[in-house]
């Protein structure tokens, strides 16, 4: 039962590869139910990617590396802010700026900080975290229980996010406003602070994606790293149906379809790489026709509000 | 407000377009005026490298660890040796639509040489070059390492086809030797001339060393997902690949860390890797354009230049190998040996006709 001796190793790979994802789309989550369709998350986590290498190198710590990246995201979000709330810009036209702003600011910054060598700086990173006595179980113990505390943090952000979102008077408020803002605003809901809000938040959460990617996943930056997880985010949260827990599902239905085709490639299966490079894809695809015509968008979700 | 707006997107492109790194403005500073004491003898071309215009134009990003960095890498060191270490000039992420007419620009320019880092741009290549005969276009490769598409290579006055053959077999020599599984993986990141030429040889070399191996090749399909990279490789070696050996520029990272997780053996590829994985890499292969395209200025320079197919042969010093690194210390000695015979062997072309 060679397959079985490996479940653990590939159930383990799956909820790592998913882990980058989830988070953007649980920051893109909070961004669309307060009405803001943002698109940028590919270029947010780009930034944070560098800044979180960056924060790493200098302090010596992933941690401070984190919180560069966060504020990096909470300033990537008050951009967003900026032009879609308070100058009701094209909320798509600006969320592709913000992913060529990030290709491109991250490459510059990359060579400010690091020059053009061959060389690759050590840094800190995280490591794995055995959850004591959890991680002795067969299996399970290596799939869900032996991961870097991102993992941990992100997967625990599902029922937080849920409980916020459809418990509490916050969650409510932001939802409305997502969903209504004239009748929010007419009911004393701040329409324009809780986009402010749920921009800036929703951007850092993205950016821990983008930092755990070079600091967790990968141990430094390279350029276009994150090679396409922004939008594949973006794909999950409508996948999932605008719920937490509906994301983290897609994500690891789509990041499924990475570890199917390596072990199809490694098995020596002779598939031409090139459809294997496509069954994420084609999974996400399916899984889209299959659940997508209940997904509900947020009533509001790209019109930019007027008060009065 | 809308004047705000546009302002900010103003600011979001200058910011992007600075990430392209375009770095090809000509160079602003006079040239110094001080002729060294006991210059030179006026070179035969009848203009001193000084004064000469050398321009790169890559598929890619100068930071990828592969294939661009060393292009880069190379124009860097002819400018600090002839150039009084100006800025090399270098277009980025060209793609193939587009290099015509990049290739026209610089031919109006009256560049001295054009540097075309691809064989994917030998159309453009081969169609533009004969527009500007006064300067001259080396594109990288062009030429199958098996000489079976020699046939291909025109024969335009200005127009070399230049890179280095046979490091495949080096690569597969070794990893022939470093296995103890007989399972070894080599994975290219695309499908691209300059990675299928030596995803080729592989196998050759490992049947030199280990006829018993099984050499498998695979392609990637990513030059940037270090993550997916890790992921791939890790499969490989779940399945008892003992060597990880890699060409997909940044993503190969991924494979070289990968084999350090797994504590199995892997090669650097382009640049000397050792330390990205030192429980890992015990040697680096590398494609050594700094002293090509730097052979290539200096014929140039001196007059000599020679159009068509330019292959720098292993015993040539187009590929290099990495020292140890103190691997020769921690592998079994007969693994070292067998190595070190291997290369003399293979560098002193001693396999004559295998590529």
């Amino acid at each position: 039962m060679a397959f079985f001796d490996s479940l653990g190793g590939y159930i383990n790979t799956d909820i790592s590869l998913a882990t980058p994802i989830l988070l953007a789309g649980l920051g893109l989550l909070i961004i669309n139910r307060a009405g803001l369709l943002n698109i940028g998350a590919e270029g947010t986590m780009l930034i944070a990617t560098i800044m979180a290498v960056y924060g790493s190198y200098i302090s010596g710590s992933v941690w401070v590396g984190l919180i560069f990246a966060m504020v990096s995201g909470a300033a990537v979000g008050a951009l967003f802010a900026l032009l879609t709330v308070t100058l009701r810009a094209n909320q798509t036209v600006v969320g592709a700026a913000i992913n060529v702003l990030g290709s491109g600011l991250s490459a510059t910054l990359f060579r400010i900080m690091f020059g053009v060598s061959s060389e690759v700086p050590a840094i800190d990173v995280f490591r794995v975290w055995k959850i004591p006595g959890l991680s002795a179980i067969p299996v399970i113990g290596e799939g869900l229980f032996s991961h870097m505390p991102m993992v941990y943090i992100a997967f625990l952000l599902v029922p937080v996010m849920s409980y916020f979102l459809f418990k509490t008077q916050a969650g409510l408020n932001l939802r409305s406003v997502g969903e209504n803002p004239k009748v929010a605003d007419t009911l004393g809901i701040n329409v324009y602070r809780t986009q402010y809000i749920a921009a800036i938040v929703g951007s850092m959460i993205i950016a821990l994606g983008g930092a755990f990617m070079s600091t967790g996943l990968t141990k430094f930056f390279s350029e276009e790293m994150v090679s396409g997880r922004g939008y594949i985010a973006l794909a999950a949260v409508v996948f999932g149906r605008y719920k937490p827990s509906g994301i983290m599902g897609a994500a690891m239905v789509f990041m499924a379809g990475i570890v199917i085709a390596n072990i199809l490639m490694a098995q020596g299966a002779g598939i031409p790489y090139q459809f294997l490079n496509m069954i994420p894809y084609v999974l996400t695809v399916i899984a889209l026709a299959a659940f997508a015509h209940s997904a509900v968008a947020p009533a509001a979700l790209g019109k930019p509000y007027k008060r009065g | 407000m809308k004047k705000i707006l546009v302002w900010l997107l103003v600011m979001a492109m200058v910011f992007a377009l600075v990430g392209c790194g375009k770095s090809a403005e000509p160079a602003t500073e006079a040239p110094t005026t001080e002729a060294p004491a006991g210059a030179a003898p006026a070179p035969a071309s009848g203009k001193d490298p000084k004064d000469m215009k050398i321009v790169a134009l890559l598929p890619g990003t100068i930071t990828d660890n592969g294939w661009n960095f060393i292009c880069y890498d190379a124009l860097k060191s002819i400018c600090n040796e002839y150039m009084d270490g100006k800025e090399p000039e270098y277009i980025e992420n060209i793609a193939v639509s587009d290099m015509a007419g990049y290739i026209r620009q610089y031919g109006e320019d009256g560049y001295d040489m054009v540097i075309i880092h691809g064989a994917q741009f030998e159309a453009a290549a081969v169609e533009n070059a004969p527009l500007y005969p006064e300067t001259k276009f080396c594109l990288s490769y062009g030429f199958k390492i098996d000489g079976s598409t020699d046939q291909n290579i025109k024969a335009i006055d200005n127009l070399a086809y230049v890179g280095p053959v046979g490091m495949g077999v080096a690569i597969g020599g070794i990893m022939g030797i470093l296995t103890d599984s007989n399972k070894v993986v080599f994975l290219g990141g695309m499908d691209t001339p300059a990675i299928s030429d030596i995803t080729s040889g592989i196998v050759p070399g490992v049947k030199l060393t280990n006829p018993d191996a099984t050499a498998t090749t695979e392609y990637l399909g990513t030059l940037t997902d270090q993550d997916k990279a890790r992921e791939a490789a890790k499969a490989y070696i779940d399945q008892g690949y003992d060597v990880v050996c890699a060409s997909a520029n940044s993503a190969q990272l991924g494979c070289l860390w990968a084999a350090q997780d797994a504590g199995v053996y892997a090669l650097g590829f382009n640049s000397d890797q050792y330390s990205i994985a030192p429980d890992a890499v015990v040697l680096s292969v590398m494609r050594n354009y700094t002293m090509i395209y730097k052979d290539v200025f200096d014929k140039l320079v001196a007059g000599e230049w020679t159009s068509g197919k330019v292959a720098y042969e292993l015993n040539q010093g187009g590929t290099l190998v990495s020292e140890w690194h103190g691997w020769d210390e921690k592998l079994p000695k007969e693994k070292v040996d067998a190595i070190n015979e291997f290369l003399a062997k293979l560098f002193n072309g001693e396999y004559e006709g295998q590529y």
